[in-house]
């Protein structure tokens, strides 16, 4: 991939600024090439369509992916299809308790013909870096790679270095309860976009994986379908959904929900909220709609939210779980309407 | 980017006061969100002023309004608790319940504090004492001509009615959010005094009930906006006052033309509430229009059987009417201090002592059904072996009571009647004395001409007022007339009311009712005191029933239905009140109303195999009975009040298909605005509620957390195994039109078609049940009030 190309890919997809509708797609070519992309992924990860599908409207929204589950259902197999499926450069860090920082941003080191330091970029400069296991990394390394997933830019030895767009971290990691890992912080979980939990797959689609998946591994023969170009281009795409007043109001809803229940200790952050609106966007592009719909931010309330929420701990004793909580507050939010919509405004100024 | 998201909410949002969750736009939480200002205080009173402004319709149906503080306790008590509940949004719903609760408590706290735990929390003593109240209630009503005496009974009765018709409207205005059906309280609390009372009701009870209705209206667009105004406007809109005003007064319009095609309202053909009849229980209320049924119903059904003393026995008379103040003829009120003991009995003003006098015993029989009159001869002197407490009215020579009736009831009447002779007559003058009470000679100023043309011609020649009656009983026995029960209702003037008197003159064809009517007017017209008699004909000779009593002779005769009668009674200075009969082969003229010219025709022949009471004998022959008056045995066998019931039926339907036609009106309103491209809505907005709401009737809930799309798949759960394409373009033309950033491409007849086939699936894919239900109790109708956000 050339660097200039990247570097305008970079722009478009993390920035989405003004000029990103102008890069945008038609519709048609956008939900052709998503489709594309979604069949691809979905030949060699059976029977896991809708993990495919956020994870790809968690990279069109510019966010990141926690996967999170026991080990052996996919998490790796998933990040590395999306991120082959898609011409873009890829990195993946195994992690350890004994991976350092620098093992992940990189290190200056003194060259010495040239007789200057000379930044040897980590893994972490990639358009998609796998991170796999990343609850097993100490706290410090953890840091070091949520930084750069918030700021998009490493610094070392006091040179900034920007990362490249796209960018997506799709990390993986074990429960927690799993011996030998050090749970992600609130703050640092508040970084991913959404968490997908794969479970097992269904019988049907397991032994559709045994069946293939016994000789060779289909992952090696996919192609890739879209360019890191494309992909910005379908990213700005996403940013010029609509979003009404009616939808926003109701994500604001739901989070004021989140934080006002007697269940949970810490509800939905500002960020989680924004990152919905996005997730949202880029899940109603994904359906070829040019507007979010709240049924778009139900869907991913979950994905979204639930791995931001902690549940109280006499709540929790009585079974609530994040997600039972969203579901509960789903359930009870109203879904701002007529009143609150471009057709609530007709009907007020008559 | 998308960070004003969080910036800037949404405007409407931050219109909702507190800043808070913008879901719930229910009206409950906008009462919760308003609580604490005066606004469900406010409410309270205007439904508390309505309910007591109605009640004011109430007078004349007791004979005082003591009831009246109770009931403002009551009232109050009913509507505190609900007031009070909404306080809290949560318990806004259950506020009808809590009004339900105020009410059972402030009425045993009134009524029967004794039996109830703290005197306020009902037990089962509670229940049977307030049943055994209401039964003594109905008693009272079924016995009881309005106005009813002010009993703690009926005052128990007027107190909880109020109480609930509160309860209803606060429920209806408030809860239901459909201000406008308050009215359907305020017309329970009216239909009392409409049904029940000669004069309907009241300028006051009208203008209270009109008033407070209106003050509703304004209130609960003031403070409850309905489901098309937001909830969180803080002011009515402009405009909304004179719509308010406007649906005000077209229901005050309205009210009064139910009141004026209704039976029972303020006057008319009903004039004294005989629609009560209608359910057969009622008491003997419009003399005259139930005469006529009982007449038509030629009802077999002896009403009574007496045997008598006289030769030729008089007619037996239940009560009189005299009253003709009004449109029609009514009993004039019961004076208050009439006397309970029947002996030595003389009408106020009677004949003079020293004319010569006919003694007769009779022992008269009520078997079975028996009403309040007691069926008495005019010259009753003494009534023995009757037991209960009945009171002499000297005004009018009639027995009545106000806590027993005749039923089952044997007793003895000694009568003396003034022998009258032709001569006798022609010299009485007609001049009343001043203890004459005016009501015999009042006439309405709008008397037909035609009432004066004729007797001005009938009288021109007679010189004594005997004579001027003479001529006038005459016209009506020559051939000109004729005696028809059917006529009269074929021809839609049967009753006793002015312009039925014009129609009579002219079509000359009616029954007793009509004639003894005109013949009254008339008397009064040449200045002859009158009143209209009512009760029985002599009846049938029945000699089986002769026996031996006080060493006297007595013959037996048998009263049925169809002898009911009604004749005028003139009064003659000295001689007292003298019976005629104008009605053409019915009854007996009395030997000084004949004249040789005048052929007594002969009597219609009447069911009887036995023996006829002989005519023309010197006093007017009758036999009496109780009921035929009453209805209240009869009621299947009537005619009349098969019409009156089949108006109640006609009401019952009004009211049962008034949902279905107010549901009915909003469809097709939605979907004339969906074609309309000047309407400010979206068609798809207009479309989608109108789905909605079907959806609403055949069962859907609806829930203010779902989405359209989740609507959606619940209706499509609804609509069968496919699902039509029709709903597929409601939705996303809904979602496009709420949630999307352009117009909607979809057109307005492509929306109209989609909700009327996919309503119509609907109905295909519902029970039977559920059409019925879906027809009769639209449930979208309710819903409004509570979410209608969604």
């Amino acid at each position: 991939m050339h660097l200039q190309e990247t570097l305008l890919a970079a722009d478009v997809a993390g920035a989405m600024n003004p000029q990103a509708s102008e890069l945008a797609m038609a519709p048609e070519h956008f939900s052709e090439l998503s489709q594309n992309i979604m069949a691809v992924m979905n030949t060699v990860v059976d029977g896991k369509e809708d993990a495919v599908r956020l994870a790809l409207t968690v990279l069109l929204a510019g966010g990141h992916l926690l996967l999170e589950d026991v080990p052996g259902v996919g998490k790796t197999l998933l990040a590395k299809t999306l991120a082959r499926t898609l011409d873009c450069s890829v990195n993946r860090i195994q992690f350890t308790p004994d991976l350092l920082p620098s093992d992940i941003t990189g290190v200056s080191i003194f060259n010495q013909s040239s007789q200057a330091f000379e930044f040897r970029p980590g893994p972490i400069f990639a358009n998609i870096v796998i991170g796999d296991e990343i609850n097993r990394a100490s706290a410090k390394t953890q840091s070091a790679l949520l930084e750069s997933m918030a700021e998009r830019q490493v610094s070392v030895d006091g040179t900034t270095y920007p990362l490249s767009g796209p960018f997506m971290v799709v990390a993986t990691q074990n429960p927690i309860e799993m011996a030998g890992t050090y749970p992600l912080p609130e703050a640092q979980r508040d970084r991913f976009m959404a968490r997908i939990s794969l479970g097992y797959p269904h019988p049907g689609a397991e032994m559709a994986m045994l069946e293939t998946h016994q000789s060779f591994n289909p992952l090696d023969a996919v192609r890739p379908v879209a360019t890191a170009a494309q992909v910005g281009a379908m990213t700005a795409t996403v940013a010029a959904i609509y979003v009404s007043p009616a939808v926003r109001a109701y994500i604001v809803a739901l989070g004021q929900a989140t934080r006002s229940s007697p269940e949970l200790r810490l509800g939905a952050s500002p960020r989680a909220l924004l990152q919905l609106l996005r997730a949202g966007k880029s899940a109603a592009a994904l359906a070829s709609r040019g507007f979010v719909l709240p049924d778009d931010i139900r869907a991913l309330a979950e994905p979204v939210l639930a791995h931001r929420l902690l549940v109280e701990r006499s709540a929790a004793s009585q079974g609530s779980t994040p997600a039972s909580v969203i579901t509960k507050i789903l359930a009870e939010v109203a879904v701002p309407g007529e009143q609150d919509g471009r057709a609530g405004q007709d009907a007020r100024s008559r | 980017m998308t960070n004003n998201v969080l910036a800037s909410p949404n405007p409407s949002h931050q219109k909702n006061g507190d800043g808070g969750r913008p879901e719930s736009r229910s009206l409950h939480s906008y009462l919760g969100t308003q609580a604490t200002g005066p606004a469900r205080w406010v409410l309270a009173l205007v439904i508390f002023s309505a309910v007591m402004g109605a009640s004011l319709g109430l007078a004349g149906v007791l004979q005082d309004m003591a009831w009246l503080p109770q009931a403002a306790v009551v009232v109050a008590g009913t509507l505190l608790f609900p007031a009070l509940m909404r306080r809290y949004s949560a318990l806004s719903p259950a506020a009808p319940l809590g009004a339900l609760v105020g009410w059972f408590m402030v009425l045993t706290l009134m009524f029967f504090p004794g039996t109830a735990v703290l005197g306020v929390i009902p037990t089962p003593g509670t229940l049977s004492s307030a049943l055994d109240l209401a039964s003594d209630a109905s008693n009272l009503i079924m016995t009881n001509l309005a106005p009813v005496p002010s009993a703690s009974p009926m005052h128990f009765l007027f107190c909880a009615g109020l109480g609930f018709a509160a309860l209803l409207i606060d429920a209806l205005a408030i809860t239901v959010a459909l201000p406008a059906a308050s009215f359907m309280g305020l017309l329970l609390i009216l239909l009392p005094a409409a049904l029940t009372t000669r004069t309907g009701i009241s300028t006051p009870g009208l203008v209270g009930t009109a008033s407070g209705f209106l003050l509703i209206l304004a209130c609960c667009r003031w403070y409850v906006p309905d489901g098309k105004f937001r909830t969180d406007m803080p002011k009515a809109p402009s405009g909304t006052l004179t719509k308010a005003l406007v649906m005000g007064a077209s229901v005050v319009l309205l009210m009064q033309f139910v009141t004026a095609a209704l039976p029972g309202f303020t006057e008319g053909r009903y004039p004294q509430g005989s629609a009560l009849n209608a359910t057969g229980e009622g008491g003997s209320l419009d003399a005259m229009v139930t005469l006529g049924d009982d007449l038509r119903s030629q009802s077999e059904r002896v009403v009574l059987r007496y045997t008598t003393s006289a030769e030729e026995p008089e007619y037996l008379r239940l009560t009189t009417l005299e009253n003709f103040k009004g449109k029609v003829w009514g009993p004039s009120a019961l004076p208050s201090n009439l006397q309970a003991k029947l002996s030595r009995l003389s009408p106020a003003i009677g004949p003079s002592s020293g004319l010569p006098k006919a003694k007769t015993v009779t022992r008269i029989t009520v078997p079975g059904v028996g009403d309040e009159w007691l069926p008495a001869p005019l010259t009753v002197t003494d009534v023995q072996q009757l037991p209960g407490v009945w009171l002499w009215n000297p005004s009018t020579a009639t027995i009545v009571s106000q806590t027993s009736t005749t039923a089952g009831q044997s007793y003895v009447v000694r009568s003396e009647m003034p022998v009258l002779t032709p001569d006798l007559l022609n010299q009485a003058t007609a001049a009343p004395r001043k203890e004459l009470d005016p009501v015999f000679l009042a006439l309405p100023s709008d008397v037909p001409s035609i009432v004066n043309r004729t007797v001005t011609d009938l009288t021109s020649t007679a010189v004594s007022p005997y004579a001027k009656a003479i001529a006038i009983q005459n016209y009506f026995q020559s051939d000109e007339f004729s005696y028809s029960l059917s006529a009269p209702v074929a021809d839609g003037y049967d009753g006793s009311g002015m312009g039925v008197l014009a129609d009579f003159l002219v079509n000359k064809k009616g029954y007793c009712v009509h004639f003894s009517a005109a013949m009254a007017v008339m008397a009064r017209e040449v200045g002859i005191p009158s009143r209209i008699a009512v009760g029985y004909t002599a009846g049938t000779r029945t000699p089986g029933l002769d026996k031996q009593e006080e060493n006297l002779q007595m013959r037996g005769f048998e009263v049925a239905g169809r002898d009911a009668h009604a004749w005028p009674e003139l009064y003659f200075e000295g001689l007292g009140w003298v019976p005629f009969e104008p009605t053409p082969s019915r009854g007996d003229v009395p030997a000084y109303a004949q004249e040789d010219s005048v052929p007594t025709p002969a009597p219609q022949s009447q069911a009887a195999t036995t023996e006829q009471p002989s005519t023309a004998a010197s006093t007017a022959t009758t036999s009496v009975s109780a009921t035929a008056l009453s209805g209240t045995g009869t009621a299947v066998d009537n005619s009349g009040r098969w019409l009156a019931g089949m108006g109640w039926v006609l009401l019952i339907l009004a009211a049962l298909a008034s949902p279905a036609l107010l549901r009915s009106a909003i469809r097709r309103r939605r979907l004339a605005k969906i074609h309309d491209p000047r309407d400010t809505v979206s068609p798809e907005v207009r479309a989608w509620r109108e789905l909605q709401d079907s959806a609403t009737d055949f069962g859907y809930r609806q829930d203010p957390a779902h989405t359209p799309a989740l609507a959606a798949q619940q209706f499509a759960a609804m609509l069968g195994p496919t699902t039509p394409s029709g709903l597929t373009l409601l939705l996303h033309a809904y979602e496009e039109a709420i949630y999307g950033a352009g117009l909607s491409k979809t057109r307005r007849d492509d929306l109209a078609d989609a909700v009327q086939s996919v309503t119509a699936r609907l109905r295909t894919q519902s029970t039977l049940m559920g059409r019925m239900r879906a027809l009769l109790m639209p449930a979208s109708l309710i819903r409004r009030t509570d979410t209608n956000a969604s």
